[in-house]
């Protein structure tokens, strides 16, 4: 957390920079559309993938709406329920016992973005939106290197714990700035900070890169 | 990922309206009966199956060793949960009947939890398998094990045939139950006497077990009872090979009121043969003090050796090997003494042992060679390898039981048993 903000304060304070230097009017525009791929890291470190679409309110103000998949958040505790049931089907039958662990995370979030006002050509903002993810806990057994999960009910009966989904509250906080590339094409840069209120709550970091267009 | 979103947008709404978001349950396993803790919220945990481990898979156990104590090693449950334990037993593998069911076992410690069940009926077949229940999640029963409960076996109590109770009896009575009654698929059965000078039977003075006979057993004891002495004696009848026990009979007193305590004799013109082992066995005597006074006694013959005569005669290698045992109580103390000589080839049956004639014939002295015998009086018999002092050299030392009996004189009304030749 405490390195998030950081680095979003970082990223405002470096466009606010650039704006108290080349002082210009910011290009009017209607809204963007852009598709975002991201490294995502906190309990694990994985990816993200996904889209986000924001409209211009107000000169330095845009409503954007953002769904994506980040591909693993597994928490310490799924993965430990996971080695505990391993450990007990390697001594309930003779084959060999290896399991794997993802959470997925599905989300939907909608926001504001405060753009910084800069006469650079890096355009600075900052944002912060609230929304749903679903956290899918994602659990295979393998007996003999193979996938034995849906055959394990004489073994095992798996609880919440290891199986099942959540749809929980998610919110983010970040920062980046926009390149505009060539005409209507932008780039983005950006980070954000997300934490979902699951039963063990979920942070996910995502830093990453943004490709689309304005209109 | 358009599925996704769909889901995630009905979320969102849902999400919006509530404090709380939802959380569904899609286990792989198509058994799983996870219930949600109070609140809806809390993850349930995941169990896995319990281990049988006693008895034994197909374990065949007697009926008479129920109750059965079923033991599994423990299951695992994540999320440091709790789990109790749930154990049914069936007369059928698919536990449609069941014949006991048990849940909330508490999870035993050292890695085990065992269970000792209510008797369950014999002579049949049985399935058992066991579950673990613990944070909101109920596990898979273990596979079905079988077990057999062996048949029921009944023993009942034997009955006491002699000596009865009120008996008089020698020092070495024969005790005979007739059989006990019995039921089921018996073993051998083992008939315990057991023989006290106490009702109690503690201590018991000798405890004995005796194969069963044919209709009736019986035991005689190898050492003499305590004569004059009041004796408890029972049975209990068991089969060892089932480990069943039959219950213990009632028991039943008598009195050794035909033995005597060779310690307590006063041996005249004798030595002491209470030491004297009882190699001998005296079953009969026959006697009339009317006429020349016959006493007749049948025994087995030890083959004690023969002891010169030292007196002379016509063959200078005869030899005894035998004197016949007269005992009379007199002013409440018993006397005894070697009477007659026996030799080999010669009658079992002695002359001069008459009413009258008793008492001096055997040279006791006082207070024996005074002594007449009244019809009725209990007196002692025995025989003994070469025992009478003088030069007549002893052998073995050993002698044979005694038989006490009243006093016989067909002159003096006694009646004839005809038999004394």
């Amino acid at each position: 957390m405490p390195f998030t903000v950081a680095l979003a304060i970082g990223m405002l304070t470096v466009a606010t920079a650039a704006n108290a230097q080349t002082p210009a009017a910011a290009e009017p525009d209607r809204g963007y559309m852009e598709a975002v791929a991201q490294s995502a890291f906190g309990n694990v470190t994985s990816q993200s993938i996904g889209a986000e679409i924001g409209v211009t309110v107000r000169p330095s103000l845009q409503v954007f709406g953002s769904f994506g998949k980040v591909r693993d958040v597994a928490t310490t505790e799924i993965g430990a329920s996971a080695q505990i049931i391993a450990l007990d089907l390697a001594r309930l039958q003779p084959g060999a016992v290896s399991y794997s662990v993802k959470e997925p995370v599905t989300f939907f979030v909608g926001g504001v973005r405060y753009r910084i006002p800069s006469t650079m050509m890096l355009k600075p903002y900052i944002l912060g939106g609230v929304g749903v993810a679903t956290v899918t806990k994602d659990v295979k057994f393998l007996i003999g290197g193979a996938d034995t999960t849906s055959s394990l009910a004489q073994y095992v009966t798996v609880g919440t714990d290891i199986s099942g989904d959540e749809t929980k509250m998610m919110f983010t906080l970040g920062g980046g700035v926009v390149w505009p590339a060539w005409r209507q094409i932008i780039v983005d840069l950006q980070y954000q900070y997300g934490r979902i209120s699951t039963d063990t709550a979920i942070t996910v970091n995502r830093a990453g890169i943004g490709v689309g267009v304005r209109f | 990922m358009l599925k996704s979103g769909s889901r995630l947008a009905a979320g969102f709404v849902v999400c919006l309206a509530a404090t709380a978001c939802s959380k569904s349950s899609s286990p792989a396993q198509p058994t799983a009966t996870a219930v949600a803790t109070p609140d809806g919220e809390a993850a349930t945990s995941s169990v896995t199956v319990p281990r049988p481990t006693s008895p034994a898979a197909g374990a065949a156990i007697r009926n008479v060793d129920q109750p059965v104590t079923l033991v599994v090693g423990n299951a695992v449950i994540t999320l440091s949960a709790t789990a109790t334990y749930t154990f049914e037993v069936s007369t059928d593998a698919g536990f449609a009947s069941k014949a006991y069911t048990k849940t909330g076992v508490p999870a035993g410690s050292g890695g085990q939890t065992s269970l000792t069940i209510d008797k369950i009926g014999a002579g049949t077949d049985y399935y058992w398998h066991a579950r673990a229940e613990g944070g909101g999640t109920t596990g898979p029963f273990s596979a079905a094990r079988k077990l057999t409960i062996g048949p029921a076996i009944v023993i009942d109590t034997a009955t006491l045939v002699s000596p009865i109770s009120g008996a008089a009896t020698g020092a070495r009575p024969t005790f005979t139950v007739t059989n006990a009654t019995r039921s089921g698929p018996i073993g051998p059965l083992t008939y315990k006497f057991e023989i006290a000078t106490n009702a109690g039977f503690s201590p018991a003075l000798i405890t004995a077990n005796v194969n069963e006979g044919t209709s009736r057993t019986s035991y005689t004891p190898p050492t003499d009872l305590p004569a004059e002495t009041t004796i408890f004696w029972r049975t209990t009848v068991s089969d060892a090979a089932n480990g069943v026990t039959g219950p213990t009979s009632l028991s039943a007193s008598f009195v050794t009121s035909l033995a005597i305590d060779l310690k307590k004799v006063v041996y005249l013109n004798s030595p002491d043969v209470s030491s004297w082992p009882q190699t001998a066995t005296l079953s009969l005597v026959e006697q009339d003090g009317a006429g020349d006074g016959p006493v007749c006694m049948s025994y087995t013959d030890p083959g004690w050796p023969d002891s010169h005569w030292p007196f002379g005669g016509a063959d200078p290698d005869f030899g005894v090997y035998a004197n016949q045992w007269y005992f009379a109580r007199i002013g409440g103390t018993w006397y005894g003494g070697a009477g007659e000589w026996i030799y080999r080839g010669a009658s079992s049956c002695k002359a001069g042992q008459g009413t009258r004639t008793i008492g001096p014939d055997a040279g006791f002295g006082p207070p024996f060679s005074s002594w007449v015998p009244q019809v009725g009086e209990l007196v002692g018999f025995m025989v003994s390898s070469v025992a009478r002092n003088g030069p007549v050299k002893r052998t073995v030392d050993e002698r044979s039981n005694i038989i006490v009996q009243p006093w016989r004189d067909t002159s003096l009304g006694s009646r004839s048993t005809g038999r004394i030749q």
